[in-house]
């Protein structure tokens, strides 16, 4: 038989002192944790804001947290950028310092230092932070670059930089060495043409002459031919000028200036005795102007275009000259991945920045992606391999004008005139730096958003440790008076008095 | 002769004091049983013939209907919030308290920042580790107090098979012990226990199932319960339980008794009438009373309300919308949808005016036909249809088509494309929106959505209804699909040729848990009301929790009172019924010192007959 519990005479005294060291016990616990709730239901009606703000201090630790780690990563972006623009200038300094020199210790230096260089930026473009490559966009877990010998000489059958430069400058100087021009005379007109309607070459741009006697006709036609024609005989002193575009889109004005000696010497022809003997002359002396030219300046050209057809852009792809026969290509084509090595395998967006994102809040996301095919690392990356793959040396005849033009070419791409143009080193570092203030002030409000509900929860948990000792005094008082009343009452009785 | 009666006066005063006696010793000895009842003597006095005599009239036994019949209501409501707060404490326990490492809001905060972190490095493999780890305990801990909520179930049970035995011994014993008071020739003394027995039992009975005890002249006593159902007179009526097996959160009560799934409670009177204690609402208090509604409802209501969670948290991380494109045929316009990837479950949304008024149809895929035909209003408002997939769309097309009446058309034009048109010319209707949504099963195929949080043996969730709805004791099976577990690249590569370090699935996922709203069924209890949860997953995990924390709170502070009452009762009936051991220490004196005077007057008496027979 089950006799329930409330049927045992126990006197209310006895279950009030029970209670009473109940509560007791309770106010014990109070004081050890600090909080006035243990259990789940003593929380009271505030227990869903409790849940709540608790929710809402996860998400802000959570957000604090990406916030750090993307601070690491701008660091290290900070960092790497900063060595990016000391390259930079390093190397504009190297090219401007002595473009016309005779100094030979620069000839033999230079293919040297815009190596090393170009070594070193390719492993900055390799950083990574914990195996996280910072400079690949979205793709993070590979290195975007591939090493120098790779891009330089080529791997595993694909080929590499050095080819597509021969290919590009047999292309640009054709089978005759000139340009892809054809130079011919009748009568007293000497006829430039192009050879034909392709990327390659010398373009015709056009001509001027400060004499009387020759009259030179605009490019026309497709292919384009001028005709010079010496409707008189020029006076000596008096120049022809023929401006050529370049395949890297700079342009040559050639400067032939008339005179009576014989031989007429560098850059100048002789005045014939008839218009078809100076038509000639001028020929001869402008067929010699451009194999020189073809060799210094379109070569550097050629080298500087095929650096722009190798390491593509965002959006582009890397072209090949379409041959072979390269001397007389008519194209350029799409390289494969089989073919050719690929410079750049990280991610290529048109917004570089918002490649890689982090939310650092509840509705507040920021961009802090870098590419390393920005338009920055792609012209320093151009100009230092450009200068890598060609030779120079004091024996050579052309080397001192061949490096000319090209580090003429490194100054005009590295100069500072370029540090407003969008994907340039300077503005990565600048929209970075406005990516981290924008980040500072997130992390701000977060922490002050944390403060606060921290001290809301703990107002709304805690109990005041005064408070609960005192009225754990008290109730030591009442149970202590409460113990020692029923001790004396229960010796309180009739049977202890009857003999 | 008044010496004689002077005798016999003392000889029965004496005769009296022994009594007396013997009844105080009868007080004393069971001061501190529990139901013993104090007696006390009823003195009357006799005229003789020629002498007054004093005579004992009896035992009377301190008794007090009324306030017995209190005591009978209060323990049957002790019993009731006693059994309720025990259970709900053990409950309490399980859910935990906010900001404790193991309760389930900590749980879920930690699976958000978890995939938060994967978010700002996603090529980092200890930070997916990090996330499918925190996600695979909050599995764990659904399942977890799932189980316990159906061991909770199974427990009460086995209290109720406990509580019936016991039950019906006490019945028993309880008729044995009327049809003995209904027979007067006993000694007061038997009486008068056997009398304490019966309130014993009462009080025993009371507790378990409510009683109203009506006391007859004899002292049988007739019980019925509140709501009227006799329970023993002269025959006593048997309470039986069968156990229906294995309890699990599919085990629900059901009026038709082969569909339901929990333990039996029955009544038989002395009738013989079969009564079922729980379909027709005997119990209204009690232990029994309280073990029922915890099994069939208040525990019911816990697990509803973990699925909601679990089905939640599986759903918006793995449903993927399907776009509908706009066609025209003809003169009427419309939109079609590729149906080809809904599960059943998974259902399509079609939103069009009819003659000026917006109205929407979510057509569910049910291929189950023991719930078709299905056409009701959903826990959203929007009205539900349910069809069978499983022949074609055609078969969709053509019954869709009829119960949308001839201004629009309905049709599948190929494949398992269905088409939507409004009557064109006619112009009195407009398709304004049609998609569809269906579960990913596939973790690489392209899409953001990813099946993260799968059913046991890892089966999408498609919330099917077929057979039994895949919702209920969904949060007992709730798991992390094998494949993220075994390679938690899946949770960041969305397809073979997306990169580590691409966040888009992680973001997707994110928000996702942020945005996605859902809304649950009403559940309703006595004690609580009706609620329905609603909002997305964190808002649900907290609604549940404040919820069932104030369903434990209101618990016990029902319990403490009830409490209250009960000591105030209890020390009401001490007072009435119990023996004050000075009170019978100082009847001893009295009765002491009436005895030995009694005891001198018949020696004195003696001594003068004595002295009357020398003469």
């Amino acid at each position: 038989m089950d006799v329930g519990k409330t049927m045992f005479s126990v006197s209310p005294a006895f279950t009030n002192v029970a209670r009473m060291r109940e509560r007791f016990d309770q106010l014990q616990v109070q004081l050890a944790t600090g909080k006035r709730a243990q259990t789940l239901s003593d929380m009271g009606p505030g227990r869903g804001n409790n849940i709540d703000m608790r929710a809402q201090l996860a998400k802000n630790s959570a957000y604090q947290n990406s916030i750090t780690m993307v601070g690491n990563r701008l660091d290290l972006l900070d960092l790497t950028l900063a060595r990016f623009d000391t390259i930079e200038s390093e190397t504009r300094q190297f090219a401007a310092a002595d473009s016309s020199g005779e100094n030979q210790t620069t000839l033999t230096t230079a293919q040297g230092f815009a190596s090393s260089s170009l070594d070193e930026v390719i492993n900055l473009l390799n950083t990574d932070l914990a195996g996280r490559f910072i400079y690949g966009g979205t793709d993070t877990d590979d290195p975007p670059v591939k090493g120098l010998e790779a891009i330089l000489n080529g791997e595993g059958g694909r080929d590499g930089f050095r080819t597509v430069v021969a290919e590009r400058k047999a292309a640009d100087a054709g089978a005759s060495g000139l340009g892809r021009l054809a130079l011919s005379a009748s009568g007293s007109a000497v006829t430039l043409a192009e050879d034909g309607a392709h990327p390659f070459g010398f373009k015709l741009s056009g001509g001027s002459t400060d004499s009387l006697a020759v009259s030179i006709s605009a490019p026309a036609g497709s292919p384009q031919t001028m005709d010079v024609t010496f409707t008189g005989q020029p006076n000596a002193g008096e120049k022809i000028f023929v401006t050529l575009t370049l395949p890297d889109s700079t342009t040559k004005t050639l400067e032939l200036e008339a005179t009576s000696a014989n031989p007429p010497g560098d850059g100048k022809f002789t005045i014939g005795a008839t218009t078809d003997a100076s038509a000639s002359n001028f020929q001869a002396a402008l067929q010699t102007t451009l194999l020189q030219q073809t060799q210094t300046e379109l070569n550097a050209a050629s080298v500087f275009a095929a650096a722009d057809n190798f390491f593509n852009g965002s959006g582009d792809t890397i072209q090949r000259v379409n041959g072979p026969p390269f001397d007389s290509a008519t194209s350029l084509i799409a390289a494969t991945a089989s073919n050719t090595v690929s410079w750049y395998d990280g991610s290529s967006n048109a917004q570089a920045r918002n490649s890689v994102s982090a939310r650092i809040g509840e509705n507040a996301t920021i961009n802090y992606g870098v590419e390393g095919n920005e338009t920055g690392f792609l012209q320093l990356v151009r100009s230092l391999a450009a200068v890598s793959v060609e030779t120079f040396s004091s024996s050579d005849a052309t080397s001192e004008a061949r490096y000319d033009a090209l580090s003429d070419r490194q100054v005009t791409r590295l100069s500072e005139n370029n540090n407003n143009s969008a994907g340039s080193i300077e503005v990565i570092a600048m929209e970075l730096g406005v990516v981290r203030k924008t980040m500072g002030n997130y992390s701000e409000l977060n922490s002050n958003y944390q403060n606060q509900l921290e001290s809301v929860l703990a107002r709304l948990e805690n109990v005041s440790i005064e408070e609960v000792a005192v009225q754990l005094q008290t109730m030591q008082i009442r149970l202590q008076a409460s113990y020692q009343t029923m001790s004396k009452l229960s010796e309180l009785t009739l049977v202890n008095y009857i003999r | 002769m008044s010496l004689t009666a002077a005798l016999s006066n003392a000889l029965s005063g004496m005769g009296v004091t022994q009594s007396g006696l013997e009844i105080l010793a009868r007080n004393v000895a069971n001061s501190g049983t529990p139901g013993y009842n104090s007696q006390s003597q009823t003195l009357v006095e006799t005229g003789g013939a020629n002498s007054s005599l004093v005579r004992s009239a009896g035992v009377s036994r301190s008794f007090d209907a009324a306030l017995q019949r209190n005591y009978s209501n209060q323990i049957a409501d002790s019993g009731y919030s006693q059994t309720r707060a025990d259970f709900l404490s053990q409950l309490e326990t399980l859910l935990g308290k906010p900001g404790d490492a193991s309760s389930l809001d900590n749980m879920y905060s930690n699976f958000q920042g978890a995939m938060q972190a994967v978010s700002t490095s996603p090529d980092d493999y200890s930070a997916r580790s990090a996330a499918v780890s925190s996600s695979g305990a909050l599995a764990d801990r659904l399942n977890l107090i799932s189980s316990n909520v159906q061991n909770l179930r199974r427990d009460t049970e086995s209290q109720m098979r406990n509580l019936v035995n016991g039950l019906n011994s006490d019945l028993s014993n309880l008729r044995d012990i009327n049809s003995r008071l209904a027979e007067a020739t006993q000694n007061n003394a038997a009486r008068s226990a056997l009398l304490d027995e019966r309130d014993r039992l009462v009080s025993s009975v009371g507790e378990v199932i409510d009683v109203n005890a009506t006391y007859r002249e004899n002292g049988s006593v007739r019980l019925l319960t509140r709501s009227g159902v006799g329970i023993i007179d002269q025959k006593q009526s048997v309470f039986s339980f069968q156990d229906s097996g294995i309890l699990s959160a599919n085990s629900q009560y059901s009026t038709i008794a082969s569909d339901s799934g929990v333990g039996a409670l029955t009544l038989r009177t002395s009738s013989g009438l079969q009564l079922d204690l729980v379909g027709q609402g005997i119990l209204q208090s009690g232990k029994l009373g309280a073990l029922v509604e915890l099994r069939d409802s208040t525990l019911v209501q816990v697990q509803s309300q973990l699925d909601e969670i679990a089905a939640g948290l599986a759903q918006s991380l793995s449903s993927i919308n399907v776009a509908s494109t706009a066609v025209t045929s003809g003169a009427q316009t419309g939109m079609e949808i590729d149906l080809s990837s809904l599960q059943p479950g998974n259902s399509f949304l079609l939103n069009y005016t009819e003659g000026g008024n917006a109205k929407s149809v979510r057509v569910m895929r049910v291929d189950d036909a023991a719930l078709l035909p299905m056409d009701s209003v959903g826990v959203d408002g929007v009205r539900v249809i349910g069809l069978d997939f499983s022949s074609g769309i055609g078969a969709v097309a053509a019954s869709l088509d009829t119960t949308l009446g001839a201004a629009i058309s309905v049709s599948n034009p190929s494949g398992t494309i269905l088409r939507v048109l409004d009557d064109g010319a006619g112009a009195t209707t407009d398709i304004d929106g049609l998609s569809a949504t269906y579960t990913a099963s596939n973790l690489q195929d392209g899409n953001l959505a990813l099946p993260l949080f799968v059913d046991s043996g890892n089966l999408a969730f498609t919330n099917s209804l077929d057979g039994e709805a895949q919702k209920i004791g969904f949060a007992s099976r709730i798991s992390i699909n094998s494949a993220v577990t075994f390679d938690n690249s899946l949770m960041v590569q969305f397809s073979s040729t997306s990169s580590l370090g691409d966040a888009s699935r992680v973001n997707d996922i994110l928000d996702r848990l942020n945005n996605s709203q859902f809304i649950s069924e009403i559940t309703a209890t006595k004690s609580m009301g009706q609620i329905r949860l609603s909002g997305n997953i964190g808002s649900m995990v907290s609604q549940m929790l404040s919820f069932q924390g104030a369903s434990v709170e209101k618990s016990q502070s029902i319990n403490s009172t009830n409490e209250l009452s009960m000591e105030a009762l209890t020390s009401r009936m001490d007072e009435k019924y119990g023996v004050d051991v000075d009170k019978e220490m100082a009847m001893l004196l009295e009765l002491q010192t009436a005895y030995s005077a009694n005891a001198r007057v018949l020696s004195a008496v003696q001594e003068l007959l004595n002295t009357l027979m020398r003469i």
